[in-house]
This record gives structure tokens, C-alpha cells and sequence, in this order.
């Protein structure tokens, strides 16, 4: 096997490793909160629970396609950069789907699905929003009924050099958490 | 040669010491486990009411008491097991619970096979660090849910084979040890791990290829087990390669004794694979060729001292058989019958030739196997209580007869002994 001093320099170098990439979550994710500009997406429906990150409310997006902004074509598994505007009811929308990191304005970072030469489909970076144990089914619920009944819900996610990060989960204008929270308090 | 006395001691020693000292790693293997659990449980429980910062912080705080105490474990224990498997393994399930942690805390994008990927990644080096065995099962665990999660995801499959091959000089330099209970223990978990693995990464069109590749990987795994860890008297447990792989084996020839299996083959033999590309299926025959070559070498050494062995790693060439009678014929019947005959001799052969060397274990193996056959057929056919009755009856008084058979010999030679 190796000799103490490798292994000492190995163990030092999994180390800076591990704290690497953890801090460069925090990094990151703290960078996006301050200096991301803040999107409203409207959502659509699903659920389920993952062991291992604990419970959440499971998403997905109106907006997950549009058109090819570049003359090359686009294949399954492609990155590519999905480009966002405001709409006048104070959505974003996609306004197309490039190769290249746009230099100006906002967009996402995506993962094309499937193309053809007039429509860009991709996977949307965000499909959940975390909450304590006790309220995700409540918001879960709440995110569903609204969903069915043709009510506003969207999801507010800050949008910065690509990356996402979901704030928020809001359902005919309360955020979920606190239709969850006033649920869990009731049943209590 | 021992004398008497010496042989006393040595009896006296591994009476006494041996159990107590492969306890202590296993126990620091379970505490480390328990502490780990528990530390995040007690996290999670308390999560929602402290602000960013604090979750933050105490994510990292996590993994630094983790890489202290493995530091630690490096610098000070470097001769205890215990503390090598406890803080290895302490160390690999903080390195995930921070990632984790951290990803709820700042909501980031990601599923559980990116988390796993990234996770993978960060605890390969520690099974190194400390030859632990315990860290090296979690991680290979974690190689395989991450397996299943990409192909639940339909995504790619690849980075398995990197997985594999990060694990891979460790596990053979710790199999050309003498096997402890830590080894055993790695054993178990390594062998369904890499062999379901296998099955499930190779990416080859039709399910007929598959087939002989499942079949292949089996039987590499017996043969190796068999040849490289087998010695005279040695507990199924203490040879999980051999153990699994057999019923890896047994189970796939009384599978493949039903026509449905064949018949699915013969209507619809295309899977429907996606992110295939030549890469995959030349890599997937490769390693198919190679345990399929070790099936033949197990072939051939185990035949001179051991037919019936011989038999169960020629299960490539059963299986192989059957596809070209089903190729030939169009007909599912030959390649049923063949898979019933090949699996009834083999049975009958364990059975035999354990009752003949006085070997418990090998008698009941094949005996299990019969009636794993039996059972298994009584499931196609619609049969009358009462033959099944009958037919349970009389396999039952099998296993009496042969295990009662079997003591007797032996107490006359403890006798004489």
C-alpha cells in the first residue's frame, strides 16, 4: 500500500476536496441570491418523496421549450442556453434556445430533450422546492388543487450567469409555505 | 505437523480471540453508521428553524468533525481496525450528508443520481486511505443506486464503468488476502453489487446477447469464487463469490426451464436502448468475452475434481446452447427441455457427489436446488393438491434422510477422532 507521508498528502487532498466542493455550493448559491434577477414561472403538476434530501414539492414548467436561435441543429443530451424575456402579465417566457451563452439578458442553462428544426424542448433545471417534513404534502396538496382549478401558481427563481434557484412557491399569490404552515398549524 | 499441545493452543487462541477481534471493526462499522444517522437525523429534525447561515455552518461543521476524526484515525490509530473502518466510514457518509444538506439548504437544482455522481467522486479515496472495507461496500452501494438512477432517468450510463474501475484495484488487491470476516463481509456486498451491475450497464442489442452476457458474468463469478477462495471444509458464508454466483446460476436455469422467457425472445428479441452507441456494445462484449473465458478456465479446473461445479460455470454454453436450438427450430421446447435437464443433473450431481465426499453443504446446496426447480414448475402447470402435497412430502424426507445419512458417517470418524 502507500507509504504514510502519500497517504497523508492523499488524505489532505480529499479533504480540500470534500470542503471544496461544499463550499463552492455555498459560494455559488449565495452568489445567485444576491446578484440573480428575481423570474416568475408559472408551474404545472406532479409529487413524490426522495430519501435522501428529505421531502419537497415536486415541479414542473410551462416553459420548456422554444424556438432554435442558431442555424446548427440541436440533439438529445445538447447544453444549451434557453433565453428569457418578461411578458406583459409579468412572466418569464422563452424567447429562444442557443448554443452560445448569451452576453446580455437573462436565460438558463438547460439540457436539450428533443429537437426538431422549428422547436427546442429541454429539461427545465428546476423540478423541486424543499420544505419541512410536515408541510410538503400540505403544499403539495395546495399546489394541485390550485393547478386543476385553473388558479395562478408559479414559482419565483432567481436567475443568475445561467443558474437557477427556486425562493419561492406561490399559489394565487400566498406562498406555499405559509398556506402549508397555517394547514400543519390547524390540524395540530 | 502440530503436536498435541500446539494444536490445543491454537484451538484455545481462535476460541477465544478470533471472534472477539473480527467483532470490534464490525461493531466500530455499525456504530459509525449509527452515529452518522443520527447526527443528520437530529439535523433534520431541528433544520427548519435555524436561518441559512446556521444550516450552512453546520453542514460543514459535519464534515470537518468527520475529517478530524479520520484525521486522527490516520495520524494516531493507524494500527486499530476499529478506528480505520469507523472513521473511514463515518467520513464517506458525512462527505454525501453535506452535499445533501447543503443542496436543501440552498434548494439546488439536481437529482438523486447528479448528488450520487458528485458524492461517488468524493468518498472514492477513502476506502483507499484506510483499506476499509466497510467505506468500500457503502460506496459500492452508492455505484449501484446511482446505476438504477440513470437508467430510471433514461439518462447515461457510463460513468459506471469509471465507478467500477475506481473501486476495482482495491477490491483485487484485498482478494488476493487471506479472507477475514471484514473481506467476507465486502464480499457480500461487493459481488451482487458488480455482477447486478454488469448486467444491468451492459448496453447490447437483442435480449439474446444480453441473455448470454447475464449468463456469462454468473458463471465468471462462481468459477472465481470457486477457484480462488475454496478450501476444504469452508463455510458457504466465507465464499460469497461462489455462494452468489451459484444461486445466480441456479436461479437463471430454472428461469430459463419456462417457455415464457424464450417466447418473449422469439416474438420481440429487440430491447429498446437509448444512448447506445458502438462504444457501449464493443465494451459490453469485451467484458462479456473475458467472463466467459474465466467461466472456461473454471470449466476445465474444476472438471477433473469436481464435475457437477464444472457444470454450473458451463452455463454459458447450456445457455448458448438453447439460443441456437431456439435459432434452428423457431421452436421454444428444445431450449425448455435443455434448461430442465441441465439444471435437474446439476442438482442431482451436488446432491450426489456431497453424500459420496461427506460434504453437508454441497449435498444440500444441490438438494435446495432440485427443490428450487420443483417448487418453481409447480407454479407453471395447473397439478392437484395432492401431488404437490406428495411431492413437498417426499423432498422434505430427502433432506432428512441425506442430512441424517451424512451424520452418521461423520460420527463414527469423530469417534475415532
Amino acid at each position: 500500500m502507500m507509504s504514510p507521508r502519500w497517504r497523508l498528502a492523499l488524505f489532505a487532498l480529499v479533504c480540500a476536496a470534500q470542503l471544496a466542493v461544499a463550499g463552492s455550493i455555498i459560494a455559488r448559491s449565495e452568489r445567485v441570491i444576491e446578484a440573480g434577477e428575481l423570474l416568475r414561472f408559472r408551474t404545472a403538476p406532479v409529487d413524490p418523496a426522495d430519501l435522501v434530501r428529505g421531502r419537497y414539492v415536486a415541479l414542473a414548467f410551462r416553459e420548456t421549450s422554444g424556438p432554435p436561435r442558431d442555424a446548427a441543429p440541436f440533439a438529445e443530451g445538447d447544453g444549451a442556453f434557453a433565453l428569457l424575456e418578461v411578458d406583459a402579465e409579468g412572466f418569464a417566457k422563452v424567447t429562444g434556445v442557443a448554443h452560445a451563452r448569451p452576453a446580455t439578458g437573462a436565460y438558463l442553462e438547460v439540457a436539450v430533450r428533443n429537437a426538431t428544426p422549428e422547436l427546442v424542448t429541454f429539461r427545465f433545471p428546476v423540478d423541486r422546492f424543499y420544505m419541512p417534513e410536515e408541510q410538503a404534502p400540505a403544499a403539495e396538496r395546495a399546489h394541485r388543487e390550485a393547478l386543476s382549478g385553473g388558479r395562478g401558481t408559479w414559482a419565483e427563481i432567481r436567475v443568475y450567469d445561467g443558474r437557477a434557484q427556486i425562493e419561492q412557491l406561490v399559489v394565487d399569490g400566498v406562498p406555499v409555505s405559509e398556506l402549508a404552515a397555517g394547514e400543519a398549524h390547524q390540524s395540530r | 505437523m502440530l503436536d498435541d499441545a500446539a494444536a490445543a493452543r491454537l484451538r484455545a487462541h481462535y476460541r477465544s480471540g478470533a471472534p472477539a477481534r473480527a467483532a470490534v471493526p464490525l461493531f466500530a462499522v455499525l456504530g459509525a453508521s449509527l452515529v452518522g444517522l443520527g447526527i443528520i437525523l437530529l439535523l433534520a429534525h431541528n433544520w427548519e428553524s435555524l436561518s441559512r447561515a446556521e444550516r450552512a455552518a453546520l453542514s460543514i461543521a459535519l464534515l470537518l468533525l468527520a475529517q478530524g476524526l479520520a484525521g486522527f484515525a490516520l495520524l494516531r490509530r493507524t494500527a486499530s481496525v476499529a478506528w480505520s473502518e469507523g472513521s473511514a466510514l463515518f467520513l464517506v457518509i458525512a462527505s454525501g450528508a453535506t452535499i445533501a444538506l447543503l443542496g436543501q439548504t440552498y434548494q439546488v437544482p439536481g437529482n438523486l443520481r447528479s448528488f450520487l455522481g458528485q458524492w461517488l467522486v468524493l468518498a472514492l479515496a477513502v476506502p483507499y486511505l484506510f483499506a476499509a472495507r466497510g467505506a468500500a461496500a457503502l460506496y459500492l452501494f452508492g455505484a449501484t443506486v446511482w446505476l438504477i438512477a440513470s437508467l430510471a432517468d433514461d439518462a447515461s450510463i457510463r460513468a459506471w464503468w469509471l465507478w467500477l474501475a475506481g473501486v476495482a484495484p482495491l477490491l483485487a488487491l484485498l482478494s488476493r488476502r487471506a479472507a477475514g470476516t471484514r473481506d467476507q463481509f465486502l464480499g457480500w456486498v461487493a459481488v451482487p453489487c458488480v455482477t447486478a451491475g454488469l448486467v444491468m450497464a451492459f448496453r447490447v442489442e437483442p435480449w439474446t446477447g444480453l441473455a448470454m452476457l447475464a449468463a456469462s458474468v454468473q458463471a465468471a463469478c462462481y468459477a472465481l469464487g470457486a477457484l480462488t477462495r475454496e478450501r476444504e471444509g469452508e463455510p458457504f458464508f466465507a465464499l460469497p463469490a461462489r455462494t452468489l454466483g451459484g444461486i445466480g446460476i441456479a436461479g437463471g436455469a430454472v428461469q430459463l426451464g419456462k417457455t415464457f422467457a424464450w417466447k418473449g425472445w422469439l416474438s420481440d428479441p429487440r430491447l429498446t436502448l437509448h444512448h447506445v452507441t458502438w462504444l457501449d456494445t464493443a465494451g459490453a462484449w469485451a467484458v462479456g468475452a473475458v467472463c466467459a473465458a474465466l467461466a472456461a478456465v473454471g470449466v476445465l479446473r474444476l472438471a477433473p475434481r469436481s464435475w457437477p461445479r464444472a457444470l454450473l460455470a458451463a452455463f454459458p454454453l447450456a445457455v448458448g446452447a438453447g439460443l441456437a436450438a431456439l435459432r434452428a427450430t423457431h421452436s421454444v421446447w428444445i431450449a425448455v427441455v435443455l434448461m430442465n435437464a441441465y439444471a435437474l443433473v446439476a442438482g442431482i450431481g451436488m446432491t450426489l457427489l456431497g453424500m459420496r465426499e461427506s460434504r453437508t453443504g454441497l449435498a444440500n446446496a444441490g438438494l435446495l436446488f432440485l427443490a428450487w426447480l420443483v417448487f418453481d414448475r409447480f407454479t407453471d402447470f395447473e397439478l392437484s393438491y395432492t401431488l404437490r402435497g406428495v411431492s413437498f412430502i417426499a423432498l422434505g424426507v430427502c433432506f432428512l434422510a441425506l442430512n441424517l445419512r451424512l451424520r452418521r458417517r461423520r460420527a463414527p470418524e469423530g469417534a475415532a477422532a
